[in-house]
């Protein structure tokens, strides 16, 4: 039956936990028969939601770091940045393939004639 | 038009040839992003350097930005989620949390033992936590800390919320399987007598 509802309860429930509103004991009401398994996974969320609080960078930190980020926004507005492109790379990849495996098949070639005429 | 008052989606498209743009966007998710990277490797320093590194990369990527239904907050932390796994790999360790360091948002003063009694409770929890598999290590940020709701935790996870909340329950049972084998060992030591 009930594994449907246990799962639906304890997501109400975390989530009027991070609103601050949850009470484990409405919840254990509306599943009476199984509150052996329920209670100890309410007060589980309830161990999590006051181990896991905000926290808050350094100031300086943020600071610094939004300075760094606007300079390199600049500089790219001034060179005209073009992100990186994954299709882009393979099609030079590919280029770059295809130029030195014609080279070496140009020298093969070239060196048969070589030999032949020789 | 400044950037102060229009919708995020807006600012998203100003951000990929407006400077200041981007710079609110950064001012709207650098907390989230911190405390999302914080909890998922546990050490200021590093934390500090993979947020920067998560700015950098949407700074570069912001042009190619799409949108298409996936909020912008869901593309950030995709980003900030692959260089955590990237930083784990890299690590292959997990850290716990040193908590005398985190200065919590509202955390109330109590007793001194109260308070120890407590940060060692939350010590414990933290270090279980870390030991789950990553994925549901993210679920618990994003509940908790990002107090984000289950169908936003799907969409920045790539599943339907009823399996966000099936993978909540799975998370609840294994914390409580940790604890009680911690407690297990706890119970196990010997008394000293006096």
């Amino acid at each position: 039956m009930n594994k449907k509802m246990l799962k639906e309860i304890l997501a109400a429930h975390a989530d009027q936990l991070v609103n601050g509103k949850a009470s484990s004991e409405d919840y254990l009401k509306l599943l009476p028969e199984r509150d052996t398994e329920l209670e100890p996974l309410l007060s589980v969320a309830e161990q999590i939601q006051s181990a896991l609080q905000p926290i808050s960078p350094p100031n300086k930190f943020e600071r610094d770091l939004k300075q760094e980020l606007l300079i390199t926004a600049q500089q790219h507005q001034l060179e005209g940045y073009r992100p990186p492109s994954m299709s882009r790379d393979l099609l030079v990849l590919l280029a770059t393939l295809t130029f030195i495996f014609s080279l070496g098949l140009l020298l093969i070639v070239m060196r048969r004639k070589l030999t032949q005429s020789a | 038009m400044t950037a102060d008052n229009i919708e995020e989606a807006e600012l998203v498209e100003l951000a990929k040839t407006d400077p200041e743009a981007f710079g609110k966007l950064y001012e709207l998710y650098v907390d989230k992003i911190y405390n999302y990277v914080y909890y998922r490797i546990g050490n200021h320093q590093e934390a500090e350097d993979l947020t920067a590194k998560v700015f950098h990369r949407a700074l570069d990527h912001i042009p190619r930005y799409n949108n298409k239904g996936v909020p912008f907050a869901a593309w950030l932390y995709r980003i900030a989620h692959n260089l955590v796994a990237n930083w784990h790999r890299d690590h292959n360790r997990r850290k716990v949390v040193a908590l005398e360091q985190v200065t919590l948002k509202g955390d109330k003063q109590g007793s001194p033992h109260h308070a120890a009694e407590r940060s060692n409770e939350r010590e414990l929890l933290l270090e279980a936590i870390q030991k789950l598999p990553p994925e549901r290590q993210q679920l618990l940020t994003l509940k908790f800390i990002e107090r984000m709701s289950n169908a936003a935790i799907g969409q920045l996870m790539g599943r339907s919320e009823g399996a966000i909340k099936s993978l909540y329950h799975r998370t609840l049972v294994s914390l409580k399987d940790l604890l009680a084998e911690h407690q297990n060992l706890v119970d196990q030591l010997p008394v000293d007598e006096e």
